[in-house]
């Protein structure tokens, strides 16, 4: 398994960048890759605003059903998020934009401290505090605290209450600027990603990162691979929701939806149909095991059987990564880099 | 010292060597001048790498923490190398043993940026620092002649001081400020993108005083890296924070002998190939050539300090860490594990060695 200790970036190589500039603005793989994320990126800011409409129903006129509207609102705009997150170029990056959407890891559970320390305090809770109150505040785990959290469910403060509505509804604003911004920037973005021949490596490069996140830190962390071979499900992401398992499966969903289409299509006029072949099939087989599993990651950790299915994803994850990484990437001639993403 | 043509001879041994084995080959005793840089091994592990200028290895120290810049104390034996931001250490190597012989805290409260640099007896040791409850940098001093004791805390009056050199004058700290606030609560997320203030600063190493402050001509151009000239030429590297599809110089050129700061454009192709990131400066001793490296666009840079024209541009993939050579010439180094040699007259590049490790951000000359 290949070591995880940094996110890389892929270059590739002039003969590649030649000859994918050859082919037709209108098909080449990066326009095909523009097109696809770019709704990826809209229907993530699309579920946004619905997430900020349910949650101003909600607190105008609280009720069960407007809870579960609410409730499924997150749910959607969230893996709207999880199918694009592993875009890690372009617009993404302005303003600590990923961060600001899903802070994670958390080590420090600041998730946490940062909620009560707003709900605790004097002041008011605006649109300005929530810009200045930093990344861990500013996103989805923000909301899935106050939505799932279990003290946030049993206290004084719990959702309906006054503040803690106050909180959801400015976080839930700022969410879908953030979404806006991020999807009318990409398009802005769309002619410079189109011209530059070094961002076909980079959108490989960018899937490649994604899939060792999610076998690394999303997958073989919770479920204590790695020495001291320990389980434990709050080093996974959306634990509070019990939604690890359904936030991979909707991140390997958006490979096969928006990265899957433009690098096919690569590999197609590369003269490689049969590693695009391959590509197509296992992302089928990754997504079906993912499928099979159920949302929540905690109950798969407790029994063997549970286990083993979580082996198996993990297996199909890592088949996927070395398809792309092992085959393609150097079938391609994209190479690994090292001081270009992760400099100083 | 060697000349060219012993350099590049032995750099064929090397590339046969390293080709045959696939590892670092050894330089046995021999105690020339030697390259220090932070590198990792194809495992992830950190380590500080002290090779000689044909890249065969003299030391192999592993580190627990990812370091970045270094400095050589001059006329000893030490060297200096710096954890990488947020980092918690200084490393000091003394390159003879090849061993590290302290390792200096950064104490609670506080943590590195990653560079530093001695004052002109080899005495005090100028480190920048962040005091991340406050986000406040500061130029740390300490006494290499007293165990490496901390004596004093010199504010910069500003977020995220870098790089910074000593001009010629041997009393004043150049300082490249980033601007960006970090804290190690949020590792490397930058929180301040829309109200970063980054600078050129001048300030003098006796009294902590702020003497000059230049301001780059957008404020998310975060100033970094950084080297000076015998004649005081300052040679500065951007790195643009603002939206990827735009492109703006990343070359800042002071001038101390006239009082001039400028900034420095490239010709667009090759300013856009750049894509907004400086990795590393270096600037002659001997010529008044200048390199700068972008690992982003996998080119460096060669420009002439004086003229401010540009020289040439080369194409290495990864490249990041650059050297100036007293003879003139340049190493740069790149993240694949190769070493190439620059031309004093910036116009020839070849590689020297090609090693099984990630050479880091910067290379470090100990003469």
């Amino acid at each position: 398994m290949s070591s995880l200790a940094r996110s890389v970036r892929y270059l590739i190589p002039f003969a590649v960048s030649l000859a994918t500039a050859t082919v037709s603005a209108a098909t080449s793989p990066r326009q095909q890759w523009h097109t696809d994320i770019g709704q990826g990126y809209q229907q993530l800011a699309g579920s946004a605003h619905d997430l900020e409409q349910a949650a101003n129903s909600y607190c105008n006129t609280p009720s069960d059903n407007g809870r579960r509207q609410l409730e499924s609102a997150w749910r959607a705009a969230f893996l709207n998020w999880q199918a694009a997150r592993f875009v890690d170029f372009g617009p993404i990056e302005q303003d600590s934009r990923a961060w600001q959407l899903q802070f994670w890891p958390d080590h420090k559970n600041l998730v946490a401290r940062k909620v009560r320390y707003a709900l605790k305090r004097d002041k008011a809770v605006d649109a300005d505090f929530v810009s200045q109150a930093g990344v861990a505040l500013q996103g989805f785990p923000a909301i899935e605290y106050l939505l799932y959290d279990a003290d946030m469910q049993s206290g004084e403060r719990a959702l309906p209450a006054e503040r803690t509505c106050r909180l959801l509804q400015t976080v839930s604003h700022h969410l879908a600027n953030t979404t806006d911004a991020l999807a009318s920037d990409w398009q802005a973005f769309g002619d410079y990603y189109r011209s530059m021949d070094e961002y076909t490596g980079k959108t490989v490069a960018a899937a490649i990162n994604g899939l060792e996140i999610l076998q690394d830190k999303r997958l073989a962390a919770p479920m204590g691979v790695r020495p001291p071979h320990k389980r434990n499900k709050y080093l996974g992401d959306a634990w509070r929701s019990e939604t690890s398992v359904a936030a991979m499966r909707a991140s390997i969903a958006g490979f096969q939806q928006y990265l899957v289409p433009g690098l096919t299509r690569l590999l197609n006029e590369a003269g490689k149909p049969e590693l695009a072949g391959k590509l197509v099939e296992q992302t089928d087989s990754t997504l079906a095991k993912a499928d099979s599993l159920p949302d929540a990651m905690a109950p798969n950790l407790e029994t063997d059987e549970g286990y083993r299915q979580l082996q198996s994803l993990f297996i199909e994850v890592i088949q996927l990564e070395q398809v792309v990484e092992d085959r393609i990437a150097p079938a391609l001639g994209i190479t690994r880099g090292f001081n270009a993403s992760d400099g100083d | 010292m060697l000349n060219r043509r012993q350099f590049l001879q032995a750099s064929l041994a090397t590339l046969v060597a390293g080709s045959l084995d696939g590892r670092l080959a050894f330089a046995g005793a021999d105690k020339g001048p030697l390259i220090l840089s932070a590198v990792d091994d194809e495992t992830g592990h950190h380590l500080i790498a002290g090779v000689d200028l044909q890249g065969r290895q003299r030391f192999l120290l592993p580190v627990g923490n990812r370091c970045h810049g270094g400095c050589e104390r001059p006329g000893t034996v030490q060297a200096i190398l710096f954890a990488r931001r947020p980092g918690r250490h200084v490393y000091v190597v003394d390159t003879g043993q090849g061993n590290i012989v302290h390792d200096i805290a950064a104490g609670d409260g506080y943590h590195f940026y990653g560079h530093g640099v001695f004052s002109p007896d080899s005495r005090y040791l100028y480190v920048t620092v962040n005091r991340y409850d406050t986000g406040e940098g500061i130029v740390r001093v300490y006494d290499a002649e007293d165990n490496y004791r901390a004596v004093r805390d010199m504010p910069v009056g500003g977020i995220g001081p870098h790089e910074l050199v000593l001009h010629p004058d041997g009393n004043t700290l150049i300082v490249a400020l980033g601007g960006i606030q970090t804290h190690p609560d949020y590792d490397r997320i930058k929180l301040n993108p829309d109200t970063m203030q980054p600078a050129l600063l001048l300030m003098d190493r006796q009294t902590g005083g702020i003497r000059k402050r230049f301001r780059p001509s957008h404020h998310q151009l975060s100033c970094r890296h950084l080297g000076v000239s015998p004649d005081g030429i300052v040679v500065a590297g951007y790195q643009y924070q603002g939206p990827t599809w735009e492109s703006r110089p990343l070359i800042a050129h002071y001038d101390s002998n006239t009082d001039t700061f400028r900034e420095i454009g490239l010709p667009k192709s090759l300013q856009r190939s750049l894509h907004n990131y400086v990795a590393s400066v270096a600037v002659s001793p001997a010529s008044p050539l200048s390199l700068v490296t972008a690992p982003r666009g996998d080119r460096v840079v060669v420009i002439n300090h004086r003229t401010r024209a540009l020289v040439s541009d080369f194409e290495v993939p990864d490249v990041a860490g650059a050297l100036a050579l007293p003879d003139g010439s340049f190493v740069v180094s790149s993240g694949t594990g190769s070493l190439h040699h620059i031309s004093a007259d910036g116009l020839e590049a070849e590689t020297v060695a090609t090693l099984d490790i990630h050479w880091d951000n910067h290379l470090t000359f100990h003469g």
